[in-house]
């Protein structure tokens, strides 16, 4: 019974709007005073989880797309695309989704990318004749890209939280992600064909220019890939050679970034990096009083009296997680979820990435379905388009990304071929 | 007193980017050591992780400063008059129990680790206890400060008092 009272209480918390790492802090202590259970075992397990080589990737991998975003990689990225898919009658809806895989590959966060390729492509569309609506609900499905292919914070989170292999969950994101890109480049398309013509003309010249001013950031996803998969060093080493990589380029090649800038971006760095460990930490204490409690296995038994075949299991593990991803922020969301749901993963002898991938996808579809549709919110803003009229507009594209979770949910192969190829 | 709570948050923030450009550089020379180099350093990964560990809490308690700390606030955002004060009085009660929480156990768990020290560099497990504690600290004077003059952010590369030129939430 504990464990229901402590998710209960750590809930009632969260909706009065209590900062989630202090509600999940307070929640522990609280449960281990109440078991008595010695409190030095909060800072104990808080400690340990910071305490890790693997998280280091946090902010190597956010200051390295901050600096590159700052040294203008996303117009260099906006207008490759633009070159590849701008000459198709309602292109630049393609052009906006082809940028978000790109920026994908550069960024770990899907609100950057949104940020980023949004500020740019949602007036262009504008302009060019798309439906406002239209502009902004495919700027956030497509920013839904940014956390399933590599670099990822929302990986490495969960890496931290579970003991997954980060540089395996990064291998395993990048075909769903991919997928994922292809199918809203469809739907894109379909929908946008009737609204607006091609806005430039099939050339290899373009093409070839913005390929080499584009270039130096799509390196960065062949650096990660590759060094991973061929061995050649993790994932959170990956994190510092693309920290270079991006300071090399922002400072030295485009000349784009100012010592002013440089600095902005460490303190930037610094708070998020700071933002998302004390969540880590606090989440490392909630779950150990939650497995103390008993309540991942509380949860596994519930869900496998409804049914033991874990086809089944895993779609309810889809509604419960979309149900969730639509009222509470993604990062929030998995580090509430997880450490309850990734037991029952075990238990139902699911593939640990598989699992993490099916997971993050789903949660991310909350990101663009009212009520707390956090990027068609941020793109809503950038485009000064009521939120009303883009909710609307994205109802095709939230209809492909659940279909798209339930490919991979009911194909594991889309995400654990790529990391079975691990040397 | 705007003034005060400036330079306060900028002699952190000094701190914390000191701390994460001399993690980034150590692990940086231990890859190129490693594989160009005679071989790795072998203290490198546990100060790494050491200063990362310290890092973490300062930079978790700078970010209260920044008002940064994630929350759920559909609920608060739609409360109104009393409603709207008993929450924000009840969300201050909470915050204010955590910070205490973090420094009095931190302070029991940083006695209780005076004879401890990591295994490569010999660094005294005391201290990253003692600086949690102090994160603790700084948690609860960042907050207070923010809550009273108001959150920071940062303005063409300079801490001010205001909205920031880039939202964290768009970095996040």
């Amino acid at each position: 019974m504990t464990g229901p009272l402590l998710l209960l209480a750590f809930l009632i918390l969260v909706i009065a709007g209590v900062r989630i790492a202090y509600a999940m802090g307070i929640t522990a202590i609280a449960a281990l005073l109440l078991l008595d259970i010695p409190t030095s075992a909060f800072l104990t397990r808080s400690v340990a989880s910071v305490n890790t080589f693997s998280l280091l990737a946090i902010p190597f991998f956010v200051i390295a797309g901050d600096l590159l975003t700052a040294g203008g990689i996303s117009r260099r990225i906006i207008r490759l695309a633009e070159s590849f898919f701008g000459w198709m009658r309602g292109g630049l809806g393609v052009v906006n989704v082809g940028s978000s895989v790109l920026f994908a590959g550069v960024s770990g966060s899907a609100a950057a990318d949104t940020a980023a390729v949004g500020g740019v492509l949602i007036p262009e569309m504008k302009r060019a004749g798309y439906r406002p609506g239209f502009a902004v609900a495919v700027t956030a499905a497509s920013s839904t890209i940014g956390p399933i292919i590599p670099p990822s914070l929302l990986m490495i989170i969960y890496g931290g939280i579970t003991g997954v292999s980060i540089g395996s969950l990064f291998l395993a994101g990048i075909i769903p992600g991919l997928f994922l890109g292809i199918t809203l480049m469809l739907m894109a398309w379909w929908i946008g064909r009737k609204q607006a013509p091609a806005v430039t003309s099939l050339s290899m010249r373009n093409i070839w220019i913005a390929t080499r001013q584009g270039i130096l950031g799509l390196v960065i996803p062949v650096i990660i890939i590759g060094g991973i998969l061929f061995g050649f060093f993790t994932a959170t080493e990956a994190g510092v050679i693309v920290l270079a990589y991006s300071f090399i380029v922002a400072k030295l090649i485009y000349r784009d970034l100012t010592n002013r800038e440089f600095v902005a971006v460490m303190i930037r760095s610094a708070v998020l990096s700071g933002v998302l460990m004390l969540i880590v930490a606090m989440a490392a204490s909630f779950a150990w009083v939650l497995a103390y409690a008993n309540t991942p296995q509380a949860m596994v038994d519930v869900l496998t009296s409804l049914s033991d075949d874990p086809t089944i299991v895993m779609l309810l593990v889809v509604m419960l997680l979309l149900l969730v991803g639509m009222f509470v922020e993604t990062i929030a969301a998995m580090i509430i979820t997880v450490p309850v749901l990734f037991p029952l993963g075990e238990a139902m002898g699911y593939n640990p990435l598989h699992f993490a991938l099916v997971v993050m996808m789903t949660l991310l579809i909350g990101t663009v379905t009212p009520p707390l549709g956090v990027l068609l919110y941020v793109a809503a803003g950038i485009g000064k388009v009521p939120v009303g009229k883009a909710i609307k507009e994205s109802i095709p594209f939230v209809v492909v990304m659940i279909a798209t979770v339930l490919v991979v949910a009911l194909i594991p192969a889309v995400a654990t071929w790529l990391p079975s190829l691990q040397q | 007193m705007t003034r005060s709570w400036l330079v306060f948050i900028r002699i952190q923030a000094t701190i914390v980017v000191v701390m994460l450009l001399a993690i980034v550089l150590v692990t940086l020379a231990n890859i190129i050591l490693r594989t160009w180099g005679p071989g790795s350093i072998t203290w490198a990964d546990e100060f790494a992780r050491v200063t990362f560990v310290m890092f973490s809490f300062l930079a978790a308690a700078m970010a209260c400063g920044f008002g940064s700390h994630l929350v759920v606030d559909g609920v608060v955002d739609k409360a109104q008059g009393l409603l709207r004060r008993i929450l924000a009085g009840f969300q201050a009660l909470v915050a204010g129990t955590f910070f205490i929480a973090i420094i009095w156990i931190g302070w029991f768990q940083t006695f209780a680790n005076l004879e401890q020290a990591t295994p490569a560099i010999n660094f005294p497990v005391a201290v990253m206890y003692g600086v949690v504690t102090f994160s603790g600290v700084l948690m609860l004077v960042n907050s207070i400060f923010a809550s009273t003059i108001g959150p920071v952010s940062v303005h063409d590369g300079r801490i001010q008092v205001g909205e920031p030129d880039v939202d964290l939430e768009e970095i996040a």
